[in-house]
Formats: C-alpha cells, sequence, structure tokens
C-alpha cells in the first residue's frame, strides 16, 4: 500500500483510521501511526483549527427602561476554516460558542451570566461563513436602575465567540431609556372575558380570550390568535391562526394594552388551546396559552351579545335607541331593564332568567321583547313608567331560541332617569 | 331553570287587580306612574279567556279578548305586558282575539298579565290586569326541608380516541387517548336570604403532552360562594378561583385562587372584606384555595364607608392594604420575564363621589407601596412609592333631544402620577413611571356613539439623573353609527339589515422633554397616525363586517426607523338553512418598516352542518395562512373536519353517545412528503348532561 493510498483514506475518513489498521502488518502499522501521529501534530494547529474573524451585532445600540425587561440582539459571526495543508476540500466540523454574556458600566461588571450561544457547523478547508445568532437577552431591575440612577451614561452588552481558533468579541451599547426605546413586551396575561382560565363551553357557544399585555417602549406590535386543536396538543403542533394583530404602539416608557380575540372555535367537541403568539417583537422566551373543552351542546348554549347602543351610563327616554349586533338562529330578543344594585357594568347578574313568576327587587322592572329579526328598538312611555325619574337602572339584552332557550346574552350597562 | 318542566296553573284570578299588590317593586313603579292612572272604565270589555280554569300548559298562548270598539281607545299604542315586559310584539290578532305567546316557558309562581293603551286625547289607560301562578310539577322539586331549593347543572364529555392513520412529519404522540371535560354548578336558595353557589370545571387527559396539569384528571378552576342577604347584614364567603374585586393602583384584575369574605350594612353605610390567594394563577386540584407556598400569596383587607348621612349614597370612602409575595411557579396563562420572586405591601385610599343629582362625579386615589421587585435574594432593595389620581367626569347633557334624537354627552378629565418604581403583587401589569393629564368626551346621539380622548403623559416621575425624559401626546377618537331603517320596511331590512359603521382616528407624538447630560442613547422623535373604517349589517340568519386600518409610525429618533402597516379584515356568516352554516374570514396584512416589506393573508372557511337532523353533524374548517417578504414564513393550508354520529342523542339527566371520525391534513409551501402531514382519528364519544 503506498502512503499516498494510505493518507487518502486518512483524509477521506479522519474518523476511521484505526480500522485501517488491523489490514496491514506489524511494521507497516507502526511505521503508519508515527506518520500518521506526525501529520497529525504538524496538521492540528493549522487545518484542525478555525478561527472567528469578527463579530458584528444588531442593533448595536439598546435602551432599557429603568424598571428592567429584556432586548433582542442579533449576533452574525464570522468563522473561517483555514486551507487544509493536504489540498482536502472535506467539511471540517467546529462548534463556534459564546458562554457568558457580560454587561459593564464604567469598566465595572455589572453582570456576568451564564447564557450558552453555541452552533456546530461544517464548513471546508480555506473557507469561511456567516452564523447568526439570535437571543432576547432579560435584563434585570438591578442592572436598570444603575442605568438610570448613574452617571454613567451608557452600559456595554459584551459576548466573545470562540471555536478551536481565535476569537473575537464585540459590544452593544446599552442606555436608559424611555419612550424611544425598542417595543418590549414585558408580560402577557392571557383569560377569557369571565377573568377565569379554563373553561368548559357547550357547542357553538360564543367565546373569547382577553389578553392583557405589558410594554415597553415604541413600535409595531405583530401577533396572532392561534388555536390548537387536540391533536395539535398531542404532538403534531398544528394550529389554526384566527387573526393577525398589528398594533403600533407609542408610550413614554410604558404601557398597558387589551387585546381581544375573535370569537373562539366551538363547532367541534374536544380539547382546545389559544394562544397570543407575539412574532416581533420577540422579548417574551415563555408562551402565554389557556386551554378549553367543548361538550356537545346537550345543554342550551349560550352566547354573548355586542351592544351597540345606547352607550353605558346614557339617559333613558322615550326616544332611546337599544341596538344590538344580531345573532342566528334568534327568534327574539328581550330588553330586560332592572334597578341598578351598585355592581359595575358587566357583572353577571343574580337575577332569575326571563319573566320570573316572581318579581321583587332582583327581577327586571321593565323591558321589551321583540322579534328574532330585529336588532333594535325603543322603550314605550308605557313601558317607561315602571322606571321612576330620577333613579338609575341596569339593562341588559337576552336571545332566544325557538324554543324559548336562551341562546345569548349580553354583559349589562347603566342608565340614568333624571 | 329548574321550574320549566311542565308548569301547570294553579289558581287563576279572573278579576283585575291593580299592581299596587304586586310587590315592593311594583309599588314604587305605581307610585311614579300615578300621573298616568288608569282608568277602569274598560273593566268589563276586556277578558282574560285562558288560562282561566284550565291548566296552562308549557309556553301555550295567552288568550285575550279585547273589543274593536271599545270607546277612545287608539289601538295604535295597545300594549301587552307579562311581569311587566312588553310582549306586544308577539301578539298574533284574530278578530277580537289577541294571542299572545311567551317567549319563554313561564317559570313557576305568580305572573301578572297587563292590557294598556293610550285613548284619543293621550290618557294613559289599563284596560285590564291579571294575575295567575304557574307551580312547578312535584317531579322537578328538589327540597331540602321545606324552606330550600336547589338546582344542580353538569355537562360532561368523554372521549375516547384512537389513530386510524397519519403520515409525513410530526403526529400525536400515543395511538390510543382519551380526553374529556366538563363542567358543574349547583345553587341553593333558601328562605329568601341565603344563597349558595359552587361551580368547577374538570378536565381529563391521558396524553402528559396535553394535560392541563401532570395528573390525568384534575380540576380546572372552581368557585364556591356562600350569600347572606338579611334584613340589617348583606355577607358572602368565596373560596376558590374568583376575582379580588378591585380596580385601584394596587390591585386591579387580580383573578386568582383564594378566600374572601365581605359583609357590610343592608343600608351601605359600611362594608368590609378580607382576602387571601395565591399570588400566581393557578389551576388543578393541588393547593385548591391558594394557600400553599408554592404559588406565593396576597392577604389583605378593604372598608368602604359612607360616612356622611346627607349625601350617603354619594360618597365612598374606601381603604385598602395589602401584603404579598410572588410564587416560585409558573402562572397558568401568563408569560412573564421574571427575574425573583418580587414582594411588597402597600395601602391605598381612595374616594369616590357624586354631586349635582349624579351628573357630577368626583374620585380621588392615593396608594404608597412598598415593593422589592428582586425580593429578599436580589441586589434591589425595597422601594417606597407612591401612585396617586383625580379624576372628574360629568353628564353635561342627558336625555335632550335634538333633531328628534336623544342625546347623551358626559365629559371626563383626569391627572394620574405613578412612581418610577412603582409596583404591586396583586396588580402585576401597572404600567410604572408615568404622569398623565387627561380629557375625554362620550356622546351619544341617536344612532351614533363616540368617544374623542386626549392625553399628555411624560416619563422618569422620580427625575433620575441618567434616565431621559420624554413626553407622549396622544388624541383618540373612536365612532359608530346604527343606520335607523324603518322597522316596517321588510324588504329594505332583508336586503340591508341593521347596518352599522365604525370609524376611528388616533395621533400621538413622542418628543423629547429632557435629555440628561452627556447622554449617548437616541433621540425620541416620533409620529404615529392611524385610522380605520368599518360597515357591517346583521340580518335574521347573516351578518358581516369587513374592516380596513393603516397606521404609519414615523421614528426619526430610534433606531428601528419607521413603519407603515395596513390590514384589510372580512367577516361573513350565513345560516344558508337551518342545517348549514357557512362562515367566511379573510384578513390581509401588510408592513413597510426597516426589515422590507412583508405581506401576510390570512383565510377561515367554516362550515357547520347538519347532514341527517339530529344524526349526523360535520363540521369543516380550513386555515390559509400565507407571508412573503421581511414576514416570510412558511405557508401554511390546514384542514379540520369532523364528522359526528349521534348514536343516541343526549338530554338532561340520559346520557348519549356518538361516534365520530377527526381528521386534519396541513401542508406547507411544496408539494413533497416532509411538507405535509396529516392524521385521521376514530372517535368515541360519551356524554352525560344532568339537570336538577
Amino acid at each position: 500500500m503506498r502512503l499516498s493510498q494510505l493518507f487518502g483514506s486518512w483524509r477521506r475518513s479522519p474518523t476511521n483510521e484505526v480500522s485501517l489498521l488491523p489490514r496491514l502488518s506489524l511494521p507497516l502499522r507502526a511505521a503508519a501511526l508515527l506518520l500518521a501521529l506526525t501529520a497529525g501534530i504538524v496538521a492540528l494547529p493549522t487545518a484542525g483549527r478555525a478561527d472567528v474573524n469578527g463579530v458584528s451585532v444588531s442593533p448595536s445600540q439598546v435602551t432599557v427602561g429603568p424598571n428592567g425587561g429584556s432586548v433582542s440582539l442579533t449576533w452574525r459571526v464570522n468563522r473561517s476554516q483555514p486551507r487544509d495543508p493536504f489540498g482536502s476540500t472535506v467539511p471540517v466540523p467546529d462548534t463556534t460558542r459564546s458562554t457568558e454574556v457580560r454587561i459593564t458600566l464604567g469598566g465595572q461588571t455589572l453582570l456576568s451570566q451564564p447564557r450558552l450561544l453555541a452552533r456546530t457547523t461544517s464548513i471546508p478547508p480555506d473557507s469561511s461563513e456567516t452564523l447568526v445568532f439570535r437571543e432576547t437577552l432579560p435584563l434585570p431591575p438591578s442592572v436598570a436602575r444603575a442605568l438610570a440612577q448613574g452617571s454613567e451614561q451608557s452600559a456595554l452588552i459584551i459576548r466573545t465567540f470562540q471555536d478551536s481558533g481565535a476569537a473575537a468579541t464585540q459590544t452593544a451599547r446599552l442606555s436608559p431609556g424611555g419612550g424611544q426605546a425598542l417595543l418590549a413586551v414585558q408580560r402577557i396575561d392571557l383569560q377569557f372575558e369571565t377573568g377565569s382560565r379554563t373553561q368548559v363551553v357547550a357547542l357553538d357557544r360564543g367565546l373569547r380570550a382577553v389578553a392583557d399585555v405589558r410594554f415597553s417602549g415604541s413600535g409595531l406590535l405583530q401577533a396572532e390568535w392561534q388555536v390548537s386543536v387536540a391533536d395539535g396538543l398531542r404532538g403534531s403542533g398544528r394550529f389554526r391562526t384566527l387573526s393577525l394583530v398589528r398594533r403600533p404602539l407609542l408610550s413614554s416608557g410604558t404601557g398597558r394594552l387589551r387585546l381581544f380575540s375573535p370569537p373562539l372555535p366551538t363547532e367541534a367537541a374536544g380539547l382546545y388551546e389559544v394562544a397570543l403568539v407575539v412574532t416581533e417583537p420577540d422579548s417574551l422566551t415563555e408562551r402565554s396559552a389557556i386551554r378549553y373543552f367543548v361538550t356537545p351542546d346537550s345543554l342550551p348554549p349560550v352566547a354573548d351579545i355586542d351592544l351597540l347602543s345606547p352607550a353605558d351610563g346614557s339617559g333613558l327616554t322615550e326616544s332611546t335607541l337599544f341596538s344590538w349586533r344580531g345573532l342566528p338562529n334568534a327568534a327574539a330578543y328581550q330588553i330586560e331593564v332592572f334597578a341598578d344594585d351598585g355592581e359595575p357594568p358587566g357583572e353577571t347578574p343574580q337575577v332569575p332568567l326571563l319573566l320570573d313568576g316572581s318579581p321583587s327587587a332582583t327581577g327586571p322592572l321593565s323591558g321589551r321583547v321583540v322579534s328574532g329579526t330585529e336588532t333594535q328598538t325603543r322603550l314605550s312611555q308605557l313601558s317607561l313608567r315602571h322606571l321612576p325619574l330620577g333613579q338609575d337602572y341596569r339593562w341588559r339584552l337576552r336571545a332566544l331560541g325557538s324554543s324559548g332557550e336562551v341562546i345569548g346574552i349580553s354583559p349589562f350597562r347603566r342608565l340614568s332617569r333624571q | 331553570m329548574l321550574w320549566m318542566f311542565g308548569p301547570k296553573v294553579r289558581e287563576v284570578s279572573g278579576r283585575r287587580v291593580s299592581p299596587v299588590c304586586f310587590g315592593g317593586v311594583l309599588v314604587l313603579a305605581w307610585l311614579a306612574c300615578l300621573p298616568l292612572s288608569p282608568s277602569f272604565a274598560f273593566a268589563q270589555d276586556v277578558e282574560l279567556i285562558h288560562p282561566s280554569e284550565d291548566p296552562y300548559r308549557n309556553q301555550e298562548p295567552l288568550r285575550l279578548r279585547i273589543p274593536p270598539d271599545l270607546p277612545d281607545i287608539d289601538y295604535g299604542t295597545l300594549q301587552i305586558e307579562i311581569d311587566q315586559i312588553d310582549v306586544t310584539a308577539l301578539t298574533e290578532v284574530q278578530g277580537d282575539l289577541y294571542f299572545v305567546t311567551p317567549p319563554q316557558p313561564l317559570t313557576s309562581g305568580i305572573h301578572l298579565l297587563s292590557v294598556l293603551a293610550y285613548t284619543n286625547d293621550g290618557q294613559f289607560v289599563e284596560l285590564g290586569s291579571w294575575t295567575f301562578t304557574v307551580e312547578a310539577l312535584p317531579t322537578a322539586e328538589v327540597a331540602f326541608g321545606d324552606d330550600l331549593d336547589a338546582e344542580f347543572e353538569s355537562n360532561n364529555a368523554l372521549e375516547v380516541i384512537g389513530r386510524l392513520l397519519d403520515g409525513g412529519p410530526g403526529g400525536s404522540s400515543d395511538r390510543f387517548a382519551a380526553s374529556g371535560g366538563g363542567g358543574s354548578q349547583v345553587e341553593v336558595y333558601g328562605e329568601g336570604r341565603w344563597r349558595f353557589s359552587s361551580a368547577a370545571n374538570y378536565f381529563l387527559e391521558s396524553d402528559p403532552s396535553a394535560r392541563l396539569t401532570d395528573e390525568v384528571f384534575d380540576i380546572g378552576e372552581h368557585s364556591s360562594q356562600l350569600l347572606y342577604d338579611g334584613d340589617d347584614l348583606r355577607a358572602a364567603f368565596t373560596a376558590g378561583n374568583h376575582d379580588l374585586g378591585f380596580d385601584n393602583f394596587l390591585a386591579s384584575g387580580f383573578y386568582r385562587r383564594g378566600l374572601s369574605a365581605h359583609g357590610g350594612l343592608e343600608t351601605g353605610r359600611l362594608s368590609g372584606q378580607v382576602f387571601t390567594f395565591g399570588a400566581e394563577s393557578q389551576v388543578g386540584a393541588r393547593d385548591p384555595f391558594g394557600l400553599g407556598d408554592r404559588n406565593g400569596h396576597v392577604h389583605g383587607g378593604a372598608i368602604t364607608a359612607r360616612p356622611f348621612e346627607l349625601i350617603e349614597d354619594d360618597f365612598a370612602i374606601t381603604g385598602f392594604y395589602y401584603t404579598g409575595e410572588e410564587g416560585s411557579t409558573d402562572s397558568f396563562g401568563i408569560a412573564d420575564e421574571d427575574f425573583d420572586q418580587a414582594e411588597g405591601n402597600g395601602w391605598a385610599l381612595s374616594l369616590d363621589s357624586l354631586w349635582m343629582e349624579g351628573r357630577l362625579s368626583l374620585n380621588g386615589e392615593f396608594a404608597r407601596s412598598h415593593f422589592d421587585v428582586d425580593g429578599d435574594s436580589g441586589s434591589v432593595g425595597q422601594e417606597s412609592s407612591n401612585a396617586m389620581a383625580l379624576r372628574a367626569g360629568y353628564q353635561l347633557l342627558q336625555g335632550e333631544i335634538l333633531a328628534g334624537e336623544t342625546m347623551d354627552l358626559r365629559l371626563g378629565a383626569g391627572w394620574e402620577r405613578v412612581d418610577t418604581f412603582f409596583g404591586s403583587v396583586a396588580n402585576q401589569g401597572v404600567a410604572q413611571d408615568r404622569e398623565s393629564l387627561f380629557a375625554s368626551a362620550e356622546l351619544a346621539w341617536g344612532g351614533f356613539f363616540g368617544t374623542l380622548a386626549g392625553r399628555d403623559e411624560t416619563n422618569n416621575v422620580d427625575d433620575l439623573s441618567g434616565l431621559p425624559t420624554d413626553r407622549l401626546r396622544s388624541f383618540d377618537f373612536n365612532g359608530q353609527y346604527s343606520f335607523l331603517l324603518d322597522p316596517n320596511a321588510v324588504q329594505l331590512r332583508e336586503w340591508f339589515g341593521s347596518p352599522f359603521a365604525t370609524f376611528g382616528a388616533s395621533h400621538s407624538t413622542l418628543r423629547r422633554k429632557d435629555t440628561p447630560n452627556a447622554y449617548n442613547g437616541p433621540d425620541s422623535d416620533s409620529d404615529l397616525l392611524s385610522w380605520y373604517l368599518g360597515v357591517g349589517s346583521s340580518y335574521d340568519d347573516w351578518s358581516w363586517q369587513l374592516q380596513h386600518q393603516r397606521s404609519s409610525l414615523k421614528d426619526r429618533g430610534a433606531t428601528d426607523g419607521d413603519s407603515d402597516s395596513a390590514t384589510t379584515d372580512l367577516s361573513v356568516f350565513w345560516s344558508v338553512t337551518d342545517r348549514l352554516g357557512v362562515s367566511l374570514g379573510a384578513q390581509y396584512s401588510g408592513i413597510d418598516d426597516s426589515g422590507g416589506d412583508g405581506n401576510t393573508v390570512n383565510g377561515l372557511i367554516g362550515f357547520d352542518a347538519e347532514v341527517f337532523p339530529e344524526r349526523l353533524n360535520l363540521s369543516l374548517d380550513y386555515n390559509m395562512n400565507l407571508s412573503s417578504g421581511g414576514a416570510d414564513l412558511p405557508d401554511r393550508h390546514l384542514v379540520n373536519g369532523e364528522l359526528a354520529w349521534t348514536l343516541r342523542a343526549a338530554e338532561a339527566n340520559e346520557a348519549g353517545l356518538e361516534l365520530a371520525l377527526r381528521g386534519s391534513f396541513e401542508t406547507g409551501d411544496s408539494s413533497s412528503d416532509e411538507d405535509q402531514s396529516y392524521e385521521a382519528f376514530a372517535v368515541i364519544r360519551l356524554l352525560a348532561p344532568i339537570s336538577y
């Protein structure tokens, strides 16, 4: 066997060199081992050692509010593999890593945190590549406060990237900021409209989720309301995008936003999960999701009715227009006016459902029933006689099905008779 | 309702009675209407035919005879009421017979039927009124002694799922799975003073990846409440998941698991509340009352007093105190960047008052917080900080008539200041570090309702030396208009339904107010302009809505640059027949920002069909999500469907059984096998609705 063949085999499959040896005689094995070791010693510092040539970071300057938050950084690492002394073009694997992130202020280290960014890639000798690492870096309140309260005006976020060869370091400047900071979502509190975080609802029941979003800075919020059905939760990961959210936000520092989901699917039984997935900015590493189970409609479902007028707190006269968004399959709508018991509008009342046989302080004082094709009406003067002047009232609307079942109900709104 | 099943008439009073005899509330209504005293001149003319001596059956029409020639009666104003609800629209007239079908089965108890009208000279006349009593069937009664009644309702479903076929990447982890969910609620009444209610939902899931908690079967959330409404005292005790019930700087939207007790005088002059909650949002049976250490705690109490007798209902002072610590567990349904467990305590004092017969409202609030954002283990110490607000509202116009339409106009203004490091364990989403002046106006006029609001806000409330101060000024307008169509123009209504329009615009500016010395961060110089316009309508079995929204953010100071976005949203629902409903949703979003152009189209189509009535149901949904440019994510097409065959229909207290075929198919950009996945399942579904 010629040496070129031996080294050819070595180069083609460097991990198999030991398996080649048994096929050689003992003296040749010793010679081959010696040559291999020699070649390895010569080659290691060159062919096996890749260098990090440079690192850039985007954005190069970030800001954080005085109460902390997070910043999103994209590190671009250029690395190269030196030319192989034997002319090989076989890609060589190597791992590029940065093991920790440091934040310094005025030369003093504020934070040194192990946060590994690493990627193993293979590139041919005498070539280079650029690796992209995206990270969302939480900034603890201690760092944010030191910046906001200090005389030094900016800190540095430092990362050093290294593979088997040379290393390179890059910094991003971190400044205290208010409204001009890049938009960051700090918290999403997801719940159903009732406030609960789990629901078991009947088929075709109206159901919505509400996200209470706390954010800092300014920018365009991009998100999706997503619903996963049961098989998606059990491994397939399939989800339905119910709607896109595009909301430009401007704040003086921090802000709070409530986002309502579109009606959630309840047309088929089973387990569902709803999530508000923020795609930009990607400052949250956790996912907020809540679950509901839809049962077949063996007991009547009740949908939510959107009221259009009158507004909460309006005066009530004969010309006050009651209007609402219609529900499919409604046979009748019933307006009910109650004495105001001081509860905030929107609260679910503890009152009998309809035409209860024992009018009392909790029953409706007045109201009107209209056909299911109507979506607006007024109370007559005869109906208003039940509602003395100078008092406050609450009203709601209920939709009834063809069998008299309640298929929809609105939140309460206040009225006054002055 | 328990009493809906099979009511019958126990007693019919055929004589006309005065509403004065019909309960305290009616007394008030009656007294208020004294100027419109009814005349009994027609007492012998109008007759209630049914119910009379015959038993009244479930939801059957009430029959009245109203002579067509009553002197001086304006028949156009004739109004028929059941229990003070105007049900004239449900009346069918055949000669002098009037048939009134209640929209819902009448519940047990006494009912009042009234016939009213105006005379031609505008005088109110009561043509007649009758009371009759409907009692429940004995079989529907659940007695806990002579004075207690109870209602129980439960809806439960259990699915056994077997995977029939699958392909492509991903897929369910188990070939067989069991999944279920249910919700139950019970209410118990007694002597008109006590009321107990309890509700819980629960989930069963064999697949660990889809479980709500670590358990195969577990409670989701639960809540129980005992209410007492006495002559002098009201009290309530609540256990389980519920809202703390406050909306102030220290506690807002705090829906957690815990215990609370509320008591107060019937007069409303004094009330108090004590509570203990877990600090984290939680589900499951573990730690059923939120008292465990892992979930942290929020303890406290509040007292509300209306101390001044002259204006006792219009002047309330509330004191609130809490102490709390965040837990060490994940909070269900909340995504948060937490470092350490915050802890703190605080008190708040608020004052609410109404003046000028309720037209003027004045509100003030002050909160003092001691808050350690990273707890004992962190390097940041406890901060003491304040938040305060003054708000005023004035009803400038109420019920004024302008151009034949009622007009209401309410004005509001206020000032808020929240210190830079203000925080509360019971209000973790509070927006800190802001001082705001704001004003608003709400106008309702006929079919129009609109709000106009302006705000001037600055940050760096604590005047920190290294922090720049920015000023945000914003103006918002939102409105909606419901077109008033003639209810009698049926053909017009069938075409146009009940149309409405929504519209709004906002403009905000962010400017640098104060820059620290040697500050080398970015400048603040941004403008945001956005507007939207929407139209829609609904009628009987269809509805639709179309909305377009545009926004432009010019960011001349920060590194993120400008961004423009446009979104168009269309949603349609059509109940084609009683057995087929179709829904359509389409959304287009275009974004132009520093990352380049990006477009996303999201489409949804849904069919919900009853193939064979009460036997075979089909549900089919398609979702398309396409994006390009800066928002370039893989295109997705997803089809979900279920075909469910009802072997035995479930009814109250009768179990049901369904077989279903369920599946989904998803494909991406290409037609390669790697880009397609599908699964199909056979489902046996057991249903158990219970109602007593």
